[in-house]
C-alpha cells in the first residue's frame, strides 16, 4: 500500500503509469485514487474469471453426471430385469404372536420389545417436531446457498428402526433398551450445497449447529470411499439427549446415494448370491466413482479421529 | 484359492476398543462373493448387514480390523457372558 498518498513505492510488472527505475524495477506514478481504481478493476476481473472458470467446471461436471445418471438408471433397470424383486421370498409371520414384529431379514421383536420400540418412536417424533426440526430449518434459512433436501423423510420408518434394533440385539448381544439407544439416525437431515461452496458451507453449518446448542458426537468424511461419498454426522440435542443425524451432500453425491439405494438395500438383506452381489457392488462403485469431489473437502477431519484400521 | 477371512471388533457408544461390543468376520469366497457374519447372542456365527451399513456411512458402529486370535478372545468373552446370564449370574 502506498504510505504517503502517492503510489510511487509500489513495484509492479509494467503497464502504463509507471516510470523506469534502476535495475529494471518500475516506480508507480499514478495518483493514489487512480491506482486503487485500477487495482479494483483488475481484482474484480480476476475474481470474475475465477468464478466463471468454477462455474464452467461445475457445468461440465453436471453434464457428465447427467450422462452417468442416465446410464446408471439403464443399468439398474437391466439388473431388475435379471433379478426381479417379486421373486424374493417374504418373511413368514404366520406363527408369530400378536403384537410382535418380523422383518424381511427374518429378525423378530416379540410383543414387549416391539411395544418398547413403538413407544421410543413416539418420543423421538415429539422431540423432532418440538426441538430439532425448527432449529434445522432456522439454520437452513441463514444461508441461501445451502438447503435441506428430503425434509419430508426426516423421520426414519418404524420398520427400519425395528430392523436396526433387532440386529443390534442379536449381533451385539445387548438389551432392547440399549439397542434403541444406539439408533442415532431415527431423525436425519440432509444439507445440500454447490460443489464449489461445499467445504466452506459444511464448516459453517457445523459451527451454526454448535451455536444452536447441539453437540457434535461423531463425523465421518467418506469422500474417499468407494461405496459412498458424502459426510455424515451425529448430533445430540442437549435437553433431551436425543440424537439425530445430519448428512452433507452436493447435488450429485445425493443423487448418487439415491441411485444406489436399491443396490445397498439388496446387499443389506444378505440374500443375494455371489454373482448378484458382485453386480450390485460393481454398480455402487461405478456410480460413486463418477461423483465429483468438492475442492478442499479432505480438509474436513473425522470426529473423533478414526484409526487407519477402522471402517 | 481358499476363502480369506478378515475379523473385526465392533466399537460403539456402549463399548470401547479395550472391550469391544461384538465381533464380526467377512469371508471372501472363492467365487468372488462375500459373507458377513456376527458372533451372535445365539453363540453362533450369523449373517449380518451391519458392516455393509457402516460402509454406507452409518456411524453407529466402528469396525476395527483384528487378528483371528483377538477375534477368538472376544468370542470367548461373549460365550462366557451369555452363559453366565443364562445361568442367572450378573456382572
Amino acid at each position: 500500500m502506498p504510505p504517503d498518498g502517492h503510489a510511487d513505492h509500489r513495484d509492479d510488472q509494467g503497464g502504463s503509469g509507471r516510470a523506469g527505475r534502476a535495475g529494471g524495477v518500475q516506480a508507480e506514478t499514478r495518483p493514489r485514487q487512480e491506482y486503487y481504481a485500477d487495482l479494483r478493476v483488475a481484482v474484480a476481473a480476476e475474481e470474475s474469471v475465477t468464478v466463471q472458470r468454477a462455474a464452467a467446471r461445475e457445468q461440465a461436471a453436471a453434464e457428465k453426471w447427467g450422462e452417468t445418471a442416465k446410464e446408471s438408471r439403464w443399468m439398474w433397470a437391466e439388473y431388475q430385469r435379471r433379478w426381479p424383486p417379486g421373486e424374493r421370498t417374504p418373511a413368514d409371520k404366520s406363527e408369530d404372536p400378536p403384537g410382535s414384529w418380523r422383518g424381511d431379514g427374518n429378525r423378530v421383536l416379540y410383543p414387549a420389545d416391539n411395544a418398547r420400540v413403538e413407544s421410543a418412536c413416539d418420543r423421538i417424533a415429539e422431540r423432532e417436531e418440538e426441538k430439532i426440526s425448527p432449529a434445522l430449518r432456522a439454520t437452513e434459512s441463514q444461508d441461501p446457498d445451502q438447503h435441506l433436501i428430503g425434509f419430508d423423510d426426516r423421520l426414519k420408518g418404524r420398520d427400519r428402526i425395528k430392523e436396526k434394533v433387532s440386529a443390534f440385539i442379536n449381533d451385539l448381544n445387548i438389551t432392547p433398551d440399549e439397542a434403541v439407544s444406539l439408533v442415532h439416525d431415527a431423525i436425519r437431515y440432509t444439507f445440500q450445497y454447490k460443489e464449489t461452496s461445499y467445504t466452506q458451507g459444511v464448516r459453517t453449518d457445523i459451527e451454526r449447529l454448535k451455536e444452536r446448542g447441539f453437540e457434535l458426537h461423531k463425523l465421518k468424511n467418506s469422500w474417499t470411499d468407494e461405496q459412498y461419498k458424502g459426510i455424515n454426522s451425529q448430533w445430540i440435542e442437549p435437553d433431551t439427549g436425543q440424537q439425530f443425524e445430519v448428512q452433507f451432500h452436493t447435488r450429485i453425491s445425493f443423487e448418487a446415494k439415491q441411485l444406489t439405494h436399491g443396490a445397498y438395500e439388496r446387499l443389506r438383506t444378505q440374500q443375494a448370491d455371489s454373482f448378484e452381489e458382485l453386480v450390485l457392488e460393481a454398480f455402487q462403485k461405478k456410480v460413486t466413482a463418477e461423483v465429483p469431489v468438492p475442492p478442499g473437502v479432505d480438509s474436513i477431519p473425522d470426529y473423533p479421529e478414526r484409526g487407519a484400521d477402522a471402517r | 484359492m481358499p476363502d480369506k477371512v478378515t475379523y473385526y471388533a465392533v466399537v460403539n457408544d456402549l463399548s470401547s476398543r479395550e472391550r469391544p461390543g461384538g465381533v464380526f468376520r467377512r469371508t471372501y469366497k472363492e467365487d468372488g462373493g462375500k459373507l458377513d457374519e456376527a458372533f451372535s447372542r445365539n453363540l453362533i456365527w450369523e449373517r449380518s448387514w451391519l458392516l455393509v451399513s457402516a460402509e454406507r456411512g452409518d456411524l453407529v458402529n466402528e469396525f476395527i480390523e483384528i487378528t483371528e486370535d483377538e477375534a477368538n478372545q472376544i468370542v470367548e468373552r461373549i460365550r462366557a457372558t451369555v452363559t453366565d446370564a443364562s445361568n442367572g449370574y450378573s456382572g
